[in-house]
């Protein structure tokens, strides 16, 4: 018996090393390639390295610019999401019912948001409008999936009792799902907020605003040194939101 | 007296597994009537199966002579489950009133506006229970006796003539044990209640019950008046039976 675990769980791995290395030579891929014009890349990081800080305030700006896009679209977002998951939910909606939502949920959930900024790109035109959509639609699909497990695996006994005592599914919800689920609500909130405020800093790369728009515009007009501020200034975000929402999950997880 | 459940031949089935095998027994109204067997027996099955929550794969349940558990029926229920299924982020208040729900609006209940005769009983029940000092208490931060008292609330605001109640000491020591059942003794006197519960302490068992079944592989084998307990004759109850 341990003799054909040990065999099956070495198959596997072999196995996974197998389509690794045919993935690999049917891409190409060479890393190597990426040192072979060293001088090409030795300018480039120089430049890098002479940080250019006349465009600070192009920076703060569109920093800001990126954090209102994060914040508005996560919130229209996760405010979509919450209602959408719990007529997903298999222990509170009919089955027809949660299970076309679920389709809706994956669907949204399946598009990244730069490809949901693309096409809104093409709709609701250039500038942060699409961003925001972009992530409020990601956010329903991401949220969604995340709130509908956490609907159905909370308190069971609880689910029964209020069966018990005749409740209606309004009653439900009220009394059971979202004050259960209210601790893990916070908790994807902020996860969400602070992963949307990564992926709003490359929106702009499709023209659908926050700080990729400049990122973008620079780069293709060779300007590295004045690239490496935006970069820092994405780096200094991401760390800070990262930062700032592991503290206040903590401090709610303690209350 | 009358019998308020009555269970006929019951069996249930999950997956492959039979965990009830042609149980048979009967609950008389004002009487309390508690389940004791080994782990794996089949206790919160029965219980589950005899709420409705589960459907028996063959037999039939008949509780206050209906054969299907209906709304109206469930006027008489109370319920105290295993964990007791109090939702640790309300407060006590919103806890107990989980119990009065299909006594009023859905409205009422989803704004917290409570009907003052509702909230005055609640006010009552919590009084006794020596918990009215809670009543804005989240429940999160309630000790494990007073966790126990606010789900003996709920029930009692279901204004039932039957609590069913599923090991609900399991998780308290001793003496807090055995306060919370005086607790439940005295509301059953007070009220003339039915008591249909498991329990897996003896003594607990004892104080608590006029009849005690003993439950062994998934059907009564033993039916015993609870003076008759004790700690040495439940070993032997539990063996099974010689070949």
């Amino acid at each position: 018996m341990v003799f054909m675990n040990r065999l099956r769980s070495n198959g596997i791995l072999i196995a996974i090393a197998l389509i690794v290395v045919g993935s690999s030579i049917h891409l190409n891929f060479n890393p190597i390639s990426v040192f072979q014009d060293a001088s090409n890349s030795g300018v480039i990081i120089a430049e890098l390295l002479q940080v250019d800080f006349s465009v600070a305030d192009r920076v703060l700006q569109s920093i800001v610019e990126t954090l209102e896009m994060a914040l508005i679209g996560s919130s229209i977002g996760f405010a979509i999401s919450i209602p959408a998951a719990l007529v997903a939910s298999k222990n509170i909606a009919p089955f027809y019912l949660s299970v076309m939502f679920r389709g809706i949920l994956n669907t949204f959930w399946s598009i990244p948001p730069l490809l949901w900024a693309i096409m809104l790109v093409a709709v609701a035109g250039l500038g942060p409008t699409a961003g925001i959509m972009a992530i409020a639609l990601f956010t329903i699909g991401l949220s969604g999936k995340y709130l509908y497990e956490i609907y159905e695996s909370q308190n069971p006994s609880a689910y029964d009792l209020i069966k018990v005592v005749g409740a209606g599914r309004l009653q439900m919800i009220k009394y059971v799902t979202i004050p259960e689920s209210l601790p893990f609500m916070s908790n994807q909130y902020l996860f969400i907020l602070s992963y949307n405020v990564r992926e709003s800093a490359i929106l702009g790369l499709v023209g659908a605003g926050g700080i990729g728009f400049y990122l973008t515009f620079y780069l293709e007009s060779l300007q590295y040194s004045k690239v490496s501020l935006f970069i820092i200034a994405i780096v200094a975000v991401a760390l800070a939101m990262d930062y700032l929402s592991t503290r206040l999950r903590t401090r709610l997880v303690h209350q | 007296m009358n019998d308020i459940l009555r269970l006929n031949d019951i069996h249930y089935t999950a997956g492959k597994k039979e965990i009830l095998k042609g149980l048979s027994m009967t609950v008389k109204a004002g009487s309390a009537a508690t389940i004791m067997g080994p782990n794996g027996a089949g206790k919160t099955t029965l219980l589950k199966v005899a709420l409705g929550l589960l459907n028996p794969s063959a037999g039939e349940v008949t509780f206050f002579g209906e054969k299907k558990l209906t709304k109206e029926s469930r006027k008489n229920l109370g319920y105290i489950p295993q964990n007791l299924a109090l939702v640790s982020e309300l407060t006590v208040l919103s806890n107990v009133m989980m119990g009065a729900v299909r006594r009023m609006s859905t409205w009422r209940s989803l704004t917290n506006s409570y009907p003052p005769e509702i909230l005055e009983e609640a006010n009552e029940i919590m009084n006794m229970l020596g918990i009215s000092h809670l009543v804005q208490t989240k429940v999160k931060k309630l000790s494990g006796g007073e966790r126990q008292r606010v789900a003996i609330a709920r029930a009692i605001l279901q204004r039932p003539s039957i609590i069913v109640a599923d090991e609900m000491t399991s998780s308290l020591d001793f003496k807090t044990a055995l306060n919370v059942m005086d607790t439940l003794i005295d509301v059953r006197k007070k009220m003339g209640l039915t008591l249909f519960m498991t329990h897996h302490n003896p003594d607990i068992a004892k104080m608590s019950s006029d009849t005690i079944y003993i439950m062994r592989d998934g059907a009564i084998s033993k039916e015993v008046p609870a003076s008759d307990i004790d700690r040495e004759s439940l070993i032997g109850l539990y063996e099974p039976a010689s070949q």
